[in-house]
């Protein structure tokens, strides 16, 4: 086991053994000592210590009365990378769509003129599937909404002027 | 695996509830830290004073060691902080950050420039330890001295050992080691540790 401890601190073990021998040589009083008088060995010849009798035996001392240690255990940093990375590009995307609609009101007005040019498409699509030539009846779906006007929205004038223009029957109706 | 890998090793045990790897963290690294150390506190015991405080901080903040940066270099700041507390409760001057600059802990070599970190109890005992390892370096046979100099000294690789001795791999690892075990041989009556057994 020494000349697995000498090539363990030199980072030349067998990197899928390392583990394993790291615990053996934790749990072996004698293989920590020879862990730790090669390191000490290292550090006499290069010049990088004096021995500081005691201090070693101190701490360990120390260390006896600390309570344990226990850290979580840390998420794969790949996954933690890739769920940052996600969120971070998904918020900036959020934040970019707020600045050009708040900074931008032109881009706001053809946004309406958008949604308006596709209401219209909509309701020529609309008109289109009621026609009469097209042997389907129509629905009388504008008696109902002008049954119902004072319950409609204030906003809705664009809505009713669109259903009054949809389903208006093509024999004249469309002055009601 | 790499010296930092083996260093990870060892902390994630310890963050595990191991402090027998944590104690082999403190081997490895006791005097390294003490050198640094003594660049800011001047009297050999408050060095060892603040050492062993450096050493108790840090295991209490293993939790939050994500493995960001070398353990090392972990470990030097909490020396760095832990010094320059001591060094202000005790009512003295403690470094701008200037001029102890964390960048520097990887890179540290000039050991010999330091002043001595021994309390006269342990003066006598290192010099012992010195004598006796540069001894035994002399009664090595060339190939095992060569070997562990190009190693502990140059801090080359078994790699680059091979091909500088004109060896095989296995034949590098072996004359590191048997230089290890001839000097760890001679001191350990100085050390006190155990009597070899077989594993």
């Amino acid at each position: 086991m020494k000349d697995n401890i000498s090539s363990l601190m030199d980072g030349e073990f067998h990197p899928g053994e390392a583990s394993e021998l790291i615990e053996r040589v934790g749990r072996d009083e004698e293989a920590r000592e020879t862990w730790a008088t090669y390191h000490l060995i290292g550090d006499v010849l290069r010049g990088d210590g004096g021995h500081q009798s005691g201090i070693q035996s101190r701490i360990f001392a120390k260390l006896a009365e600390e309570p344990t240690v226990l850290a979580p255990k840390p998420k794969k940093r790949g996954v933690v990378r890739a769920a940052q990375w996600s969120a971070a590009a998904a918020a900036s995307v959020a934040a970019a769509s707020v600045v050009i609609w708040m900074a931008a009101p032109d881009s706001r007005t053809s946004f309406q003129a958008t949604q308006n040019s596709t209401a219209t498409e909509l309701a020529s699509v609309r008109v289109e599937a009621v026609s009469p030539s097209s042997g389907v009846q129509p629905v009388n779906f504008n008696e109902y909404l002008l049954a119902h006007e004072e319950f409609l929205p204030s906003t809705a004038g664009f809505r009713r002027y669109a259903s009054m223009e949809t389903v208006a029957p093509a024999s004249g109706a469309a002055g009601r | 695996m790499s010296d930092r890998d083996i260093d990870q090793q060892l902390v994630e045990r310890a963050q595990r509830g191991d402090k027998k790897a944590f104690e082999m963290l403190v081997a490895k690294y006791q005097r390294k830290l003490g050198r640094l150390l003594s660049r800011l506190v001047r009297d050999p015991a408050e060095i060892e004073d603040v050492t062993q405080e450096a050493f108790i901080k840090a295991y209490r903040a293993l939790p939050a060691f994500r493995g960001e940066s070398a353990f090392y270099t972990w470990l030097y700041r909490i020396g760095i902080n832990t010094a320059k507390n001591y060094l202000v409760a005790m009512g003295r001057r403690a470094p701008t950050s200037t001029e102890f600059d964390s960048e520097e802990a990887e890179g540290f070599e000039d050991g010999q420039q330091l002043r001595d970190i021994n309390t006269p109890e342990s003066e006598l005992l290192t010099k012992q330890i010195a004598k006796t390892v540069n001894e035994t370096m002399d009664t090595l046979p060339d190939e095992l001295r060569t070997a562990i100099v190009l190693r502990e000294i140059e801090g080359l690789s078994y790699e680059e050992i091979a091909e500088i001795m004109n060896c095989p791999l296995g034949t590098v690892r072996s004359r590191i080691f048997r230089a290890r075990d001839a000097i760890a041989e001679k001191l350990r009556p100085l050390l006190g540790t155990s009597k070899d057994r077989r594993w």
